[in-house]
């Protein structure tokens, strides 16, 4: 036949099977790096999330004790900022015990300071402790 | 003709594994640094989010505390990049730092970190002295 004389049929398959390989290999490592951009994805949105609700929170505290200074009682009120919902809880005692839950669907931060109204000083401030 | 792919694929392979094999060294040190960072980042933001107080006095950046606690961060004569307490305990953040230096403005710390490999870092940081002035 004419067509054998000019490829060698075990030749066709070789080539054919070393293509297919190819193809696998790029398949395979495409996959993989749309896995990794996705993940990653995930990973700095949860970040941002988080860095929302922490500026939000320290946001709130901070505007809370400068009422204080002032001579003010700050308002102790659900604050809605965007998707961020901010609860603030303060006890009557002396030194004052606040504590302010910034949070989103995804993340949670929590400040709980507390402020000596006699010295008008912070006596305690800790970041990122457990919500109430 | 296989020949002829079989030679392109293992050069291609060969080819593949010595860079590999050469970038990892290089990437071992840079994730190292990289890590370095990120620890001075961490610790340095979350003592100058809570710091009341915030001074350079010296070679070193004073840090005061609500608690009353006071933490310095200075380089050391080894080229690490320390923090320590007035009441105890030294945490190194960093090794091979080559300079550090930091201003503070208004309350808001500014630092510039210098590692021996010429990377350069700039952190800035508000802290709570600086927000209810």
């Amino acid at each position: 036949m004419k067509r054998s004389a000019k490829f060698r049929t075990s030749e066709q398959g070789t080539v054919i099977f070393a293509v297919l390989m190819v193809c696998t290999a790029m398949l395979i490592s495409a996959a993989t790096m749309a896995m990794v951009v996705v993940i990653l994805l995930h990973v700095e949105s949860n970040r941002g999330q988080h860095l929302k609700v922490y500026n939000a929170a320290r946001g709130i505290a901070i505007s809370d004790i400068r009422q204080l200074r002032a001579g003010q009682s700050p308002e102790i009120q659900p604050v809605n900022i965007g998707d961020i919902l901010v609860i603030s809880t303060c006890t009557n005692t002396n030194p004052l015990q606040f504590r302010v839950t910034a949070s989103t669907s995804d993340a949670t931060d929590t400040i709980s300071f507390c402020y000596d109204k006699i010295s008008k000083k912070i006596v305690s401030w800790l970041e990122n402790s457990p919500s109430a | 003709m296989t020949l002829f792919l079989a030679v392109i694929l293992c050069s291609l392979t060969i080819r593949l594994m010595v860079t590999v094999l050469h970038a990892e060294s290089g990437l071992e040190t840079q994730n190292e640094q990289t890590a370095m960072l990120q620890n001075i980042e961490r610790v340095l933001g979350e003592d100058c989010h809570t710091a009341i107080a915030v001074e350079i006095a010296g070679n070193e950046l004073v840090l005061r505390l609500p608690s009353g606690e006071v933490y310095h961060y200075a380089v050391n004569d080894r080229s690490q990049f320390v923090r320590y307490g007035e009441s105890g305990g030294v945490t190194v953040l960093a090794n091979a730092v080559q300079s550090v230096s930091a201003s503070t403005v208004q309350g808001v710390v500014d630092m510039t970190v210098q590692m021996d490999t010429g990377h350069i870092s700039n952190f800035t940081f508000s802290t709570l002295a600086g927000c209810i002035r």
